[in-house]
């Protein structure tokens, strides 16, 4: 049992550790490869997720001998257990520290991300929110724009909610959802742009992909740059799928003017108090990534070739190797 | 031309990356107190450890290299000091002497472990009683290994030769203070 703890937390380590690397290597390749596409963004920095959680069992069947003295002493460019003994003002020792962050970093996936779920399906389960049926237009407007983009035509919903937003929802059988305030709020030309990013995100299977991404991101949920990296892949998605509607609709304005509507109203600074400043945080990130969208929506010259593939797997490689030498 | 310059900054930029591994892994190594080090001679091992007793053999079959080839210690979480002697000719590990000062742990293996135990005999070793064991090394090259405890120190010696001569290196060991 003894054996299997020390694993644990050997793994525990080395994916944290895997993962910095990762991201810093992915982070320069794309600069260095010039890698503006956020299809080929998302492609490099999904690595981020999967290979760190990978990485060790796959080293440990190649080499047992991986965390043993030896190789420590010989071979490692960079041995976790050292640092990790080292007391801060002789006192601290940085595994506490290092800990502390991992505990938090769990803390903060628990509250943002597994609860809302757990919520949701108690919703759910107590009282299906109200759903009414789409106006015939509207189902033969996604039929159309269905069969332009080569798709199957997805059912829709129009959720009883004055608020407004809409998403795709299901695998194999994908349906959108809209709201009644995404009726009534938008114009012709934004419910247009709307209904085709949601088909895009049919088209790419955006639920397949998040769906995964997401339960590399639970496996992880000690991870702070998982967290950071789930995020990031969420927006290079929407980007993706931005992209795909525009050489639909070729109206990047009209998206943009949709995309407007979801901007969250920001307080004017943070109130004192945690659940308030977790608010104003999490809005101001929320309006931040949107103005992203909109900026490069407006901006002339959006780049959406795919990525090399040579230069991708020597990336990958790469990083593989040198997270074979980190202990 | 342009994708080969690319390629040279990708590449240029793994050597940094793995420098400054080095280099934070070089100062984890100097600032940390606890974990595993390697020492360029015995005096410096013996001064950094903080030994009071380092058990060292006076005799050595002639085809040894002295000094050890590799110095391991640490002082947390138990003190330990691992030496490694190898064949003038062959360079090979033939010599392990492994001091621990805990008997609560399992230390890590020298570098001619996993040992394959095969006859085992109690042997009397100054006035303490030693296991005698005749098996074979991590290379399956024949091997014998003793192990006692003497004071607070737990030794183990393994030696790719017979019985004769680990007994005589193991009878022949006294406190370097």
């Amino acid at each position: 049992m003894e054996g299997v703890a020390f694993s644990f937390s050997q793994y525990v380590t080395q994916t944290v550790l895997h993962s910095i690397v990762i991201l810093l290597v992915i982070e320069i390749s794309l600069n260095v490869w010039e890698v503006r596409s956020p299809a080929g963004r998302f492609r490099y920095r999904i690595q981020t997720l999967f290979l760190p959680m990978l990485m060790y069992p796959m080293f440990q069947v190649l080499d047992p001998s991986r965390g043993s003295v030896y190789f420590i002493t010989d071979r490692a460019l960079f041995n976790s257990s050292t640092w990790l003994s080292i007391r801060l003002w002789e006192v601290l020792p940085l595994s506490i520290l290092f800990g502390s962050i991992l505990a938090l970093t769990a803390g903060v996936t628990l509250v943002q991300e597994i609860l809302p779920v757990i919520q949701k399906m108690l919703r759910w389960e107590t009282g299906s929110p109200g759903f009414s049926s789409p106006p015939p237009d509207l189902e033969k407007k996604v039929e159309e724009m269905s069969n332009r983009m080569g798709i199957p035509s997805p059912s829709i919903r129009v959720l009883d909610d004055a608020e407004p937003f809409l998403f795709v929802e299901g695998t194999r059988y994908p349906v959108i959802i809209v709201t009644r305030g995404v009726l009534n709020d938008f114009s012709e030309r934004e419910l247009n742009n709307a209904l085709v990013h949601e088909l895009a995100h049919i088209l790419r299977r955006s639920t397949s992909i998040t769906l995964l991404a997401f339960l590399a991101r639970m496996l992880m949920f000690y991870n702070p740059v998982s967290l950071l990296v789930f995020r990031r892949l969420i927006q290079d998605d929407e980007q993706v799928c931005d992209d795909l509607t525009v050489s639909v609709t070729e109206d990047p304005e009209g998206l943009a003017s949709a995309l407007k509507t979801f901007y969250f109203e920001e307080p004017e600074k943070a109130q004192p108090g945690y659940s308030s400043m977790i608010d104003f945080i999490s809005t101001s990130s929320h309006n931040l990534l949107l103005q992203e969208r909109i900026s490069r929506l407006q901006a002339a010259g959006r780049e959406t070739s795919r990525p090399a593939i040579g230069e991708f797997v020597i990336t990958v490689v790469s990083v593989s190797v040198l997270c074979y030498f980190i202990v | 031309m342009r994708m080969l310059k690319k390629v040279i900054i990708f590449l240029l930029v793994l050597v940094a990356l793995v420098i400054a591994l080095r280099i934070l892994n070089w100062f984890g190594a100097t600032t940390a107190i606890e974990g595993i080090r390697r020492f360029n001679s015995l005096e410096e091992a013996h001064h950094q450890l903080r030994l009071r007793t380092l058990y060292l053999p006076s005799y050595f079959p002639d085809y040894l290299e002295w000094p050890p080839f590799e110095i391991l210690g640490q002082t947390t979480p138990y003190k330990l000091v691992l030496l490694h002697i190898r064949n003038q000719e062959s360079k090979e590990v033939v010599l392990a002497i492994r001091q621990v000062e805990s008997a609560e742990v399992k230390p890590p293996a020298t570098r001619l472990e996993p040992f394959h135990a095969g006859r085992e005999e109690a042997v009397q070793l100054h006035e303490h009683t030693a296991l005698l064991e005749e098996g074979r090394c991590a290379d399956n090259a024949p091997c014998t290994r003793i192990s006692w405890s003497e004071q607070s120190h737990h030794l183990n010696v393994i030696l790719k030769d017979g019985r004769e001569e680990i007994l005589r290196i193991a009878s022949s060991m006294e406190v370097e203070r």
